[in-house]
């Protein structure tokens, strides 16, 4: 059990790790929450899952946290995506840009 | 607890690599953007702490961070946005 929870562990810590290089590589707004949010959001679940194999008496905080993180991280950077949109930011790799599209309908 | 002190290692080096990103970057978005992923990388650090150290409270403090983190990003990209 404990192996199957070191397994969880460190899947959870590379995949935050990548998070973080896409976040460093990545050359403009939009690509950066894409990489870091969703990567990390997996990474942090994972850790979660991965400390329920240590501990399964503490099932009722880890379930609490890990399912707030997984609803509030795509919010937060759903927010963050928007404003970043309404304050012109560019986009560097690629010219489709639907949303201004459907605006100006 | 080698295995616990290797992942506390590489989500200290992402950290690491969070703060340079986060000096280096020009705007303002993508220096909240920097933010939100160091909190995840926080509240990821707090939990495992509560293992290691076998404390079951540290959990809840995690919980407090999580949705303080999750109010300061919405809280800003309103502002951002110019519609608070």
């Amino acid at each position: 059990m404990v192996i199957v929870g070191y397994v969880f562990l460190l899947i959870g810590a590379l995949f935050m790790f990548l998070g973080v290089l896409g976040l460093v590589r990545m050359p403009d707004v939009f690509n950066r929450i894409q990489a870091g949010t969703k990567a990390t959001t997996l990474g942090f679940v994972s850790i979660v899952i991965g400390l329920f194999f240590f501990h399964p008496e503490w099932w009722s905080k880890l379930l609490v946290i890990g399912a707030f993180v997984l609803m509030t991280n795509p919010l937060g950077s759903h927010n963050l995506a928007r404003a970043a949109h309404r304050r012109g930011e560019k986009m560097v790799l690629s010219g489709v840009d639907r949303l201004s599209e459907k605006e100006a309908k | 607890m080698i295995m616990m002190t290797v992942v506390l290692a590489i989500l200290g080096v992402s950290a690491l690599m969070a703060v340079y990103r986060l000096i280096r970057s020009a705007e303002t978005s993508s220096k909240v953007v920097v933010l939100d992923v160091i909190t995840t990388l926080t509240t990821g650090v707090l939990v495992i702490f509560s293992a290691l150290f076998d404390t079951p409270f540290l959990l809840d403090i995690a919980v407090v961070y999580a949705i303080l983190s999750f109010a300061a990003v919405l809280l800003v990209s309103r502002y951002l946005e110019r519609s608070i």
